[in-house]
């Protein structure tokens, strides 16, 4: 086994005392969202949660708890029921997993009490056709109404669909007062408005402090602050803030030259899902000095960024340093719009190749390994794409195959194998 | 009964000599029956479904990921192999992100590929969605424009229309003869008719139907069991299958049949948005029946109602996840009504043996019940 010299200086972030104290408190409004007289969503990933925010909804995630993720007997019972049930390996397999907790019954449960919580509605701006067919079914087995955003993507002009982005919004509006009974509060819609831009700047710039070498942070890490955006909680002040101060600290680091990983020599950028169940992937390569960086999954997924003309990545400016005011409900949508279409790489599926060939070379990426997830349709379009772009370009890359959420279709020992092949070239 | 029409199946069988023959402006394929195809028609390029050769094929693995449906990546084999090399551009809207990955990698390696990309909502019910779809479609026709230096005005896609309307109401009167007691035409002449109504030019196309009306005519029914065909596969085998055993396809609601020619365009008016219209509002597939309460579903026990279906097959390729979502809510929706369902899985090919028997399992079960 390979020994890793330490390079550089470590030490743990000062803000995940607080993350943890955060999340358990937004879980817990979510838990006692009935008993605060709160409206309930099922909700959470991608965003344009202030709408709901404007209602005072609590949002119950669409998206497996972290339990379910890594309870490996346990994400096997939920396949099964969704199989049972009639819902195969072809679809979404971290929506499926959900869907399995619903027929058992698990899904909303409080923690600590026999009762689940029943959402009013499913909403969701929606991105990929997965995970709109997975909200369907769910409301279908809660018997609740769904209200959805649809994020068009027209290539190349995506500005032009901007009326269509706002008439959905106005409509999921109307929609929400007669599903919660209660009106929409626009000076909240506001304010969530701006908390959802303040949020995923300082995503954006966490990741953009990712270029420094060394990284300031592992993959892993950055990948733990993701959680507030797939559970739907951005448009929160309390979220908001505390990205503005992880980013403090994050900028601290890198001035100070402390590194996530202290063995820092191949910085490498790991592509699509991770699986969810092992703790070991993004661990393996740091044997060889091998540490993940960055990734064009989670980067585009919590951040906001545009690729400029050269290729590079760049983070928008918010809209009240441009003259965007932010006084009704239009223009906060106009804001919301402002954000998702054009800044949220995610959505522009042909472009992804050139987006992650543009962050392998802003990020400094030594090497690219790219999972191919069976189980995420959404991220896995045009990957390959992506390998033969690397491979053009002179980078280094790999691939392995697996499911994101059953352990049965991940081979790790391959992985690793795979993983000490790749790392040789760099000995 | 008499001979079998044979005209469909030669025609499908054809498909590449008709397009190269095609003395128009050209061919344009598209992936995806949500593309406005009487624009392009009214640009004077025929548009037709690229569709897979169902042979196994080695080309898409470094493309398209193994575990994306058959489908999508048997009709990129087809233009990476240089079967559409007469094509003179790919129009595609978008739909499920498994085909978009094909249209994607048949941009990227087949040369010389004019690409047009077209937004479609999912959710058809959004207000905005007519006027959204009507702006992308407006920008298909002046990219076609500017293109192929031609004009789309007005008349020539009020004309497309009446081309368009004129076959889609030929089709359904075929549909209809479908609901007589015994029916006089087979079901791989139906699907045949389908199948062939996506590589031709429409007024061909409506040629064939009227002669085919006339052979029927003289024709006497058979009585079979009523089956009706839901979801996704352009293969006459399964036709062909139940024909050969007692069981005859009456209705369907597959994307290569009924979900293609079903609605017509309202003519007079706008015809930018009389098109958009009637895209965003035709029987929804699978991806595009996203939100509740579902159309899908009443669709499709609507017409297994006004047809009599006793059997109903849902097949749909392996690795499809819209029709995988949808499938346990048909299946819970046609047997509440008595419907028998069977699920069968297609690859490139269709394992015709393996179909046989499961079929021939439902068919004795079906027999018993109803004697
Ligand atoms: S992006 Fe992946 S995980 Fe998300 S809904 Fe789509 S397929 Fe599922
Ligand atoms: S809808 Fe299904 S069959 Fe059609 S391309 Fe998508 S995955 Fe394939």
């Amino acid at each position: 086994m390979p020994v890793t010299d330490v390079l550089y200086p470590t030490r743990p972030m000062d803000c995940f005392s607080k993350m943890k104290e955060l999340r358990r408190k937004v879980a817990w409004d979510t838990w006692n969202s009935r008993e605060n007289g709160r409206p309930l969503a099922l909700s959470g990933e991608v965003g344009a949660t202030a709408i709901l925010g404007a209602f005072d909804a609590e949002i119950l995630p669409s998206m497996p708890t972290g339990r379910e993720m890594r309870d490996l007997d346990w994400v096997v019972k939920l396949n099964e029921a969704a199989e049972t049930k009639g819902y195969g390996r072809d679809c979404c397999a971290t929506l499926r997993i959900a869907l399995g907790a619903h027929f058992l019954g698990t899904f909303g449960l409080i923690p600590g009490k026999e009762e689940r919580l029943k959402p009013d509605v499913v909403f969701s701006l929606a991105l990929c056709q997965g995970q709109m067919k997975a909200h369907q079914s769910y409301a279908d087995h809660m018997g609740i109404p769904t209200t959805h955003i649809e994020l068009p993507y027209s290539h190349p002009r995506p500005a032009e669909l901007t009326d269509y982005f706002l008439a959905q919004s106005h409509d999921a509006i109307e929609h929400l007062e007669k599903v919660f009974g209660r009106p929409c509060d626009d000076e909240k819609l506001i304010e969530g408005v701006r908390n959802e831009w303040r949020s995923r700047l300082a995503m954006a710039r966490i990741a953009e402090a990712q270029k420094a070498v060394p990284a300031p942070l592992k993959l892993k890490n950055f990948i733990s602050f993701v959680v507030f955006e797939w559970r739907g909680w951005n448009h929160r002040a309390e979220v908001a803030d505390f990205y503005e101060m992880a980013q403090a600290e994050v900028e601290e680091r890198v001035r100070e030259g402390i590194a996530g990983f202290g063995g820092e020599k191949v910085r490498l950028l790991h592509e699509g899902v991770l699986p969810w169940f092992s703790n070991q992937v993004l661990r393996y390569p740091e044997k060889y000095g091998g540490t993940y960086v960055a990734s064009w999954t989670h980067f585009t997924n919590s951040g906001a960024f545009y690729q400029d003309e050269e290729g590079h990545w760049r983070v928008p400016s918010p809209p009240w340093e441009r003259g965007l005011e932010l006084k009704d409900r239009d223009s906060a949508l106009r804001c919301l719009a402002d954000l998702y279409l054009p800044n949220l790489m995610n959505n522009f599926v042909m472009e992804r190749p050139d987006h992650r060939l543009g962050l392998a070379r802003d990020w400094n990426v030594d090497g690219a390994v790219y999972a191919l997830d069976r189980g995420c349709i959404g991220m896995a379009t045009v990957l390959l794409e992506s390998v033969i772009l690397f491979k053009d370009a002179g980078i280094p890359v790999i691939n392995y195959e697996m499911c994101c959420t059953n352990p049965a279709d991940f081979d790790e020992g391959y992985y690793q194998t795979s993983i000490d092949a790749f790392m040789d070239r760099w000995r | 009964m008499s001979a079998m029409y044979s005209k469909f199946h030669q025609a499908y069988e054809n498909r590449h000599e008709y397009a190269r023959a095609y003395p128009g402006r050209g061919v344009l394929g598209y992936m995806c029956t949500y593309a406005p195809e009487e624009v392009a028609y009214a640009a004077g390029l025929l548009p037709v479904r690229i569709v897979g050769a169902h042979e196994p094929e080695s080309v898409t693995a470094p493309h398209i990921f193994n575990m994306f449906c058959a489908y999508c990546r048997d009709i990129l084999a087809q233009g990476l192999t240089g079967k559409y090399d007469y094509l003179k551009g790919v129009v595609h809207v978008n739909c499920c992100e498994k085909i978009r990955n094909a249209y994607d990698s048949w941009l990227r390696h087949v040369p010389d590929t004019h690409g047009y990309y077209m937004f479609m909502p999912q959710y058809i019910w959004h207000k905005g969605a007519v006027a959204a779809f009507r702006q992308e479609v407006d920008g298909f026709r002046r990219s076609l424009e500017q293109d192929w230096g031609v004009s789309v005005g007005d008349s020539e896609m009020d004309r497309a229309i009446e081309v368009y309307n004129e076959n889609r109401g030929l089709m359904r009167q075929v549909y209809k003869m479908m609901q007589e007691d015994h029916p006089r035409i087979l079901g791989e002449e139906l699907m045949a008719m389908g199948l062939s109504n996506q590589v031709m030019d429409k007024v061909d196309h409506s040629r064939l139907i009227r002669e085919f009306l006339v052979q029927v005519e003289g024709r006497s029914g058979e009585s079979a069991v009523r089956t009706m065909v839901i979801g996704q596969t352009d293969d006459l085998g399964l036709a062909q299958l139940l024909d050969s055993m007692g069981a005859r396809v009456v209705v369907d609601e597959n994307c290569f049949g009924l979900r293609y020619f079903w609605d017509q365009v309202e003519s007079g008016g706008d015809p930018l948005t009389a098109i958009a219209t009637r895209y965003v509002e035709r029987a929804p597939c699978p991806v595009k029946d996203a939100q509740e309460p579902r159309r899908r579903t009443t669709f499709v026990t609507d017409l297994a109602k006004q047809y009599g279906v006793a059997l109903a097959i849902i097949i749909y390729p392996k690795f499809c996840d819209p029709h995988g979502y949808d499938s346990p809510v048909l299946t819970e929706a046609l047997q509440g009504m008595g419907v028998e369902v069977l699920e069968l899985e297609q690859d490139f090919t269709i394992p015709l043996g393996q179909f046989r028997t499961r079929i021939e399992a439902t068919l004795e079960m079906l027999q018993l019940e109803v004697s």
